[in-house]
């Protein structure tokens, strides 16, 4: 089987998390799908599976069942090395709680994945996308500096600088106020624009709806 | 940006307690560099000082023996004399080559509180001390004359002809000594027979020197003087180097041990420091491996911390032992049961090295454990937020 079309594609994705001789069900074959250029939405109660559901899609876990392609990438089956070389180069990851160092400069912050893909030499492409997500004069500030949608928009400038096509958010704007909520949101819309495909797990369902398509979980399953 | 630079704002991000962990690493590894600089140097300054000594062997006292030679060593107030006539004995026995009377007193002024030692000899010392030279004056003019080692000298500003009190006479200076290196340079030398007059000591002697004509038969003419009279002890200075190094050796066992623990306790707390901030840093580790980095890359990470910890405390640690090797010296010599005078602490290029490798050492190995910790994290947990 190929995927050519979609960003990534799973087929009855299961991930199965063992207590004694309890089997707990994160994930029951979801069918999941995301194509270039679209804005996904992962809704539903806490402990639904909108995490879990990131982490395989993120290639962070791994499935007890099913199938995922990421691009043309069987990644279902592939070894940890591997894998961070899926995530090197294909994903881009947004945190609710930004993970910024906090003794590194904003400039610094977003270079940390090109550090690890031993790829500096192409850090000039940094302050491009901090033109992009409208940090351009911020660089050398620190975190501490900045407010929270300022650290936010770094965080999705550290997502970028590997040149990635999916981008995987987990609340986002969850710290954020309204302001701040609706700049992240525009930014999504224009990093979608290029071609993008972002996936945002929230419990905000406001945010949730203005996505181009919304995927409802509740008990590992995904329901209408 | 480079993985050590990360390394290096990731350790400035708690700064009290990056600091204290480095002043432990610099406190431990100062006390190693003092005593494998002090180790160098003591045993380098025993031998030269007990070479100058000229002796071959010390008759003395009975008592311990060692207590004895060492006090001629020291300088101080002996308890036990010999008689001044033993020494005719001594030079009929076969082999034996030079003799030379010792006498030793001392006076405290308890206003200065300081102590004088007086050290009487004659003219058969000068053949033991081949290596004195006179830097003003020479040896007595009369038996009122005074030589003086150059410590003295300079503290006391004592100059040639000057006058100087002792046991309640006066005596000029006649002779100043070029520096020895050695307890001489403190000692006032007087003519045996005025020093034993004045302290009330007339015939008798602290101990007798002897040279022999044949190194290697030593112990055999030590026996034959040990035969030749029964209240006096007879000790070849190699009994004497062979003793002092023992106890050495013991007090040498007792420090070791406890620079191991130092250094321990030093290794334990780096450890427990730098996985403190892995636990703290569990979802930064998580967003890193995230963000595209490998297992190798945590670890190399924390790895480098614990390393930078540990350079930089050897570094620091060796320079304070350099800055205080005076006063570290004195406290060691404190604990010693004989210490040579010349400077026992010589901080050379070796003594570094060797410190900054333990440290480095340290660094590797404390830093094994966070590092394996830190690289196995889950990367999940960067993420997990519910």
């Amino acid at each position: 089987m190929e995927n050519n079309k979609h960003a990534i594609y799973g087929e009855g994705l299961t991930r199965i998390f063992q207590r004694g001789s309890e089997k707990l069900y994160a994930l029951r074959g979801v069918d999941f799908q995301i194509s270039p250029g679209e804005i996904v939405s992962i809704v539903g109660r806490s402990g639904c599976g909108k995490t879990t559901l990131l982490n395989m899609v993120g290639c962070l876990d791994t499935l007890s069942e099913g199938t995922l392609y990421i691009g043309n990438t069987e990644v279902s089956r592939l070894k940890e090395k591997d894998l961070i070389k899926v995530r090197r180069e294909n994903i881009g990851f947004v945190f609710q709680l930004f993970y910024l160092i906090p003794t590194l400069t904003a400039y610094e912050n977003a270079l940390l994945p090109l550090l690890f893909a031993r790829r500096l030499d192409k850090k000039e492409k940094v302050k491009e996308i901090f033109q992009k997500v409208g940090l351009g004069e911020r660089l050398n500030m620190l975190p501490s500096e900045l407010d929270g949608g300022d650290m936010q928009r770094i965080a999705i400038a550290r997502a970028l600088v590997n040149e990635p096509k999916i981008i995987l958010a987990d609340e986002p704007t969850g710290r954020l106020e309204s302001k701040s909520k609706e700049k992240i949101f525009g930014l999504f819309k224009k990093l979608a624009e290029d071609g993008l495909a972002i996936i945002i797990a929230t419990h905000d369902l406001g945010l949730a709806s203005r996505a181009d398509r919304m995927i409802r979980l509740k008990d590992g399953m995904v329901v209408n | 940006m480079n993985f050590i630079t990360l390394a290096i704002k990731n350790l400035l991000r708690r700064k009290i307690r990056t600091t204290l962990t480095i002043l432990s690493v610099a406190i431990a590894i100062s006390i190693l560099f003092s005593l494998v600089a002090f180790n160098r140097g003591y045993e380098k300054e025993m031998k030269k000082e007990l070479q100058y000594l000229g002796y071959h062997i010390l008759v003395v006292p009975k008592g311990c023996p060692y207590e004895a030679a060492s006090l001629v060593l020291h300088g101080g107030k002996f308890p036990r004399y010999l008689k001044d006539e033993y020494v005719e004995e001594m030079r009929a026995v076969e082999g034996v080559k030079e003799t030379a009377r010792l006498f030793m007193d001392s006076e405290t002024d308890s206003l200065l509180k300081e102590t004088k030692i007086y050290f009487g000899i004659d003219e058969d010392y000068l053949r033991f001390k081949t290596r004195w030279k006179f830097k003003e004056g020479g040896f007595f003019t009369d038996d009122h004359s005074v030589v003086i080692g150059l410590y003295v000298s300079e503290t006391k500003k004592l100059k040639l002809g000057d006058k100087t009190r002792a046991f309640g006479e006066d005596f000029t200076v006649s002779g100043i000594l070029e520096q020895t290196g050695d307890q001489d340079d403190g000692f006032y030398f007087l003519p045996i027979k005025t020093s034993t007059r004045v302290s009330g000591k007339e015939g008798l002697l602290v101990a007798v020197a002897i040279k022999v004509e044949d190194l290697s038969r030593i112990e055999q003419i030590a026996e034959k003087l040990r035969a030749a009279e029964t209240d006096m002890n007879v000790v070849s200075m190699k009994e004497v180097t062979g003793a002092i190094m023992g106890l050495v050796s013991s007090t040498r066992v007792l420090i070791y041990a406890v620079v191991l623990i130092a250094i321990l306790i030093s290794a334990v707390g780096v450890l427990n420091t730098i996985l403190m901030s892995v636990f703290e840093r569990t979802r930064e580790i998580g967003m890193m491996k995230a963000v595209g980095s490998s297992r190798m890359d945590i670890f190399r990470l924390i790895w480098y911390e614990t390393f930078i910890v540990c350079l930089t405390g050897g570094l620091v640690g060796s320079f304070l032992a350099v800055a205080g090797s005076s006063g570290i010296e004195k406290f060691i010599k404190k604990l010693m049961p004989y210490a040579p005078g010349g400077q026992l602490i010589s901080a050379d290029l070796l003594v570094i090295i060797v410190s900054v490798l333990f440290a480095v050492i340290m660094g590797i190995l404390a830093g094994i454990y966070p590092a394996y910790r830190a690289s196995n994290l889950m990367p999940i947990e960067a993420i997990r937020t519910e």
